[in-house]
This record gives structure tokens, sequence and C-alpha cells, in this order.
């Protein structure tokens, strides 16, 4: 692969402490060439419902660091990956904005061009496919687990995915190499409902919890996720999600950094498993 | 992102995948279509807007390449600008947040299911590195986040 900056964003360092864990860890066994981006801010994902500018202008000053020192970037949240996929093609597509943009960046010596890519964690583990196989030392046996890419991970309506497979067919194969099992169900595109939270509603969590009620009863022994808000969505909160939707909502979800470290043999407290309060 | 804001047939295909109008009977994307070229002010009043989780299904089952989200984005972005009551006030929080520490969260103590707490330190994780909030704020003022047409009577600008 081509170095990338891992972009840690704002979720991840501030309370989902057991995806950086899980992903430094995962990163470090796997030997990819990846650092972890220093110079950055919030990925402008927060404001997009406020002011274009603002959301363009933060996500661009990532991008603008990490094609300075000629790196792709590689969010590793759902949500900071669509805001900078999104970004770069208005920036590449509105040369107003643009310019406007750049303007401000070159106050400290940074342009966009968009000359980097926008890489997916999930792409990045399918190329590496045969060295996560590899560090197995302790398998699954068929536990069954279902997968949940996440809205913002999936490609665009007219995108053609990375190597003709879709992130959510690879994020299954993935699980498969661990001996998981997996498999497609009808929810399995519904979305988490982060994106709503900021409306102060039960909305969200009635989504996000009525399709841990459906896969509970489906005879899922847990559920996979690649990013922060889902997770918080399916795993920290249930507690408030059992409480609105009155019932003991109870599925044990990990990240899917987590399951490759757990089938590789690391210890807990590497992986952040102790962090978790839904297992 | 090349979308057609005018080429919607009304099928509501997007409002049929839609997840939020499926909790929310009173949100229907294919109507929010419609009515943003003929009924924008009273849309602007609509609380509702934040109800989208933006989720993007609109977008992605849409077959005449209308993005209902955008639509929905651009109307919250205008309300946002004119001071509207409804913008939800976790945004001052965000805003704020932003400003103050560059990110849009701040750094939690985590409690585990048996009441364990830990912090970053405790983890063994790096403190998370210093932002340079001075230019990012600075940036967003001449960029105009901060400038909003507010009535008189309740300016909620977050202007310094
Ligand atoms: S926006 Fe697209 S999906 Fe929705 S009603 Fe119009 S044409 Fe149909
Ligand atoms: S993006 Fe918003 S409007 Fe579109 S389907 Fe999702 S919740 Fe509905």
């Amino acid at each position: 692969m081509e170095p990338a900056f891992l972009n840690l964003g704002c979720k991840v360092p501030t309370s989902q402490y057991a995806f950086e864990l899980s992903t430094r860890a995962v990163i470090k066994e796997l030997n990819l060439p990846i650092e972890v981006q220093q110079e950055y801010n919030c990925c402008g994902f927060p404001f997009i419902s406020l002011d274009k500018n603002a959301w363009v202008y933060l996500a661009a000053r990532n991008l603008a660091f990490a094609e300075k020192a000629k790196r792709n970037l590689l969010p590793i949240c759902n949500g900071c990956f669509l805001s900078y996929v999104e970004a770069r093609e208005e920036l590449l597509h509105d040369s107003k904005l643009r310019k406007k943009i750049n303007n401000q960046l070159a106050k400290e010596g940074l342009k966009f061009t968009g000359k980097y890519k926008i890489v997916h964690l999930i792409d990045i583990f399918y190329e590496v496919r045969d060295e996560i196989k590899s560090k197995i030392v302790k398998n699954f046996d068929k536990k069954k687990i279902a997968v949940h890419l996440g809205c913002h991970g999936e490609e665009e309506r007219n995108e053609e995915p990375i190597d003709g497979i879709p992130r959510i067919d690879k994020m299954m194969t993935i699980m498969r190499d661990l001996c998981i099992e997996t498999d497609l169900y009808p929810t399995i595109h519904e979305c988490c409902g982060a994106g709503g939270i900021i409306s102060e509603k039960d909305l969200p969590f009635k989504m996000s919890g009525n399709k841990l009620v459906e896969l509970i009863e489906m005879g899922y022994e847990g559920m996979a996720t690649i990013c922060p808000f889902c997770q918080s969505q399916y795993e920290t909160k249930q507690a408030v999600i059992s409480q609105i939707i009155s019932k003991k909502v109870q599925l044990p979800v990990y990240y899917l950094t987590q399951l490759m470290g757990m089938a590789w043999g690391l210890d807990e407290e590497t992986l952040g498993l102790h962090l978790n309060t839904s297992l | 992102m090349n979308f057609d804001e005018t080429a919607c047939y009304i099928c509501a295909k997007c409002t049929s995948g839609c997840p939020t109008a499926a909790y929310d009977p009173t949100f229907k994307p294919h109507v929010i279509v419609a009515r943003s070229k003929v009924d924008h002010e009273n849309l602007l009043e609509e609380e509702n807007l934040w109800s989208c989780v933006l989720c993007k299904r609109c977008e992605r089952r849409c077959p005449q390449n209308v993005s209902p989200l955008l639509i929905v984005t651009e109307l919250k972005n205008e309300s946002y600008k004119h001071c509207k009551d409804h913008v939800p006030k976790g945004f001052e929080v965000l805003i704020k947040l932003v400003k103050d520490t560059g990110l849009a969260s701040r750094e939690e103590t985590i409690i585990t299911a048996d009441f364990d707490e830990f912090e970053r330190e405790d983890l063994g994780l790096p403190p998370i590195p210093d932002i340079n909030t001075k230019v990012i704020t600075k940036a967003l003022t001449e960029l105009g986040f901060f400038d909003k047409i507010c009535e008189e009577s309740r300016s909620t600008s977050t202007e310094e």
C-alpha cells in the first residue's frame, strides 16, 4: 500500500479509545506504512448542516497537511471518510470555492490540489487479506456475527468499488477469513442513527435499537462495526436504547479491528476489549 | 457530486427508503424536494429538518440523480444563517469546542461495565496533539461562519 496518515478524527481519541487501541495494534502487527497524523483538526462533518465553507475548510486543512507530507489520508472514522471524499469533490469541481479555501490555507503554507487519495481501512485490510489470515492462531469457530459497515463507508451511487468489490462484501470476506459466520440480513444497510443525535430526539436510538433486537431474534451472537459512531450507537449506548425502547437489549458489539486482534491472540487490553460495555 | 435538483418526478423512492420517514411520518424527503421549489420560506421554519440522520439512502436510491439530502442540508444551512429557533442548541457547544480545541468533542473519562475509569494516559495512549485553534478560528471567521443574519431581538450570533 501507499504511505498514509491515519487521521484519528474527534470521536475516537476523545472517547472511543478501544478503536484507537485496536487499530494501532493491528497496523503495527501488519507492519503497514501508516503514521498517525499529528497536525490536524475536526474533519468538518459536524458543521456540514450549518455552513458549507466551514465544513470544507476544516476538511481541506487536513487533506492539505497530508498532501504536504506526500501521503494519502486514512480517516479512522466513516463520518470523517465521507466528509473528506465529499469536500474533495466540492473543491475539485468548484474553482471559486477552491480559491477561497486555498487563500486561507496559504496563510499556513498549505495548499489543496487533490493529488493524494482518501483511503478506507476496509480496502486496506482487504489488500493484505493473506497476511491477516496467516496471523490467525485461534479462529472464531463459526461464531455468528453480523456485519455493519455503516452508511458513510459505503460506495456512492455511481462509484466504482476498488477492485470491483463493494466494501461491505470485503468486510464480510475478512470476517469469514477469521472463521466468523456472517451473511446478508434484511437490515444490513440500516443506519445507526448517529447523524441525528444532535436533534436530541429518541429517533436515532430507536433506529439502532430495532436493528439490535432484530439481530438478537435472528440468533446472532454479536455485531462487528468499523466506525466510532456506529459503535457508540450499537455498543456504548445499549443501556440508553433499552430505556427508550422499553426492552432489555444485550448483544456483544466489536470493532472489526478487535476481532482481527482476537484471532491473532493479542491480549484484551491491547485491543481495548475491557472497554467494551456489551461483552 | 453533480446532482440535478430539478429532475425529480416525485416517485417517492427516496421517502420509501428513508429511515427517518419510517419513524416520523411528517418527514418525507420527496415532499421536501417538491416544496423546495415552491414553498421555500415555509420549509425554512420546519423543525423536523433536523431529524434527517444523514444516511444518504435517499440520494443513493433516487433514479433521477436528485439529492434530497443535499436539499435538506441547504435548508439547514439557511436556517442556521437566519438564526431559526429550531436549530439544535447542541451546535453552540460544537462551535465553542472547535474554537477552543480544534475538535468537535471533548476528551472523556470513560467508565467500563465494572465501573473502572479510564483516560487516554491510563491506556498508554499518547496525548492528543496540540491544535492551532487561533489559525482555525480566524479562517472560520474570515469565511463568514459566524456572520449570521439574525433578527435584532434574538441574536444568537456566536461571534466573539
Ligand atoms: S428525489 Fe428522486 S427518489 Fe425522491 S421523489 Fe424525486 S425522483 Fe423520486
Ligand atoms: S439522508 Fe436524511 S432524508 Fe435522506 S434517507 Fe437518510 S435520513 Fe432520509
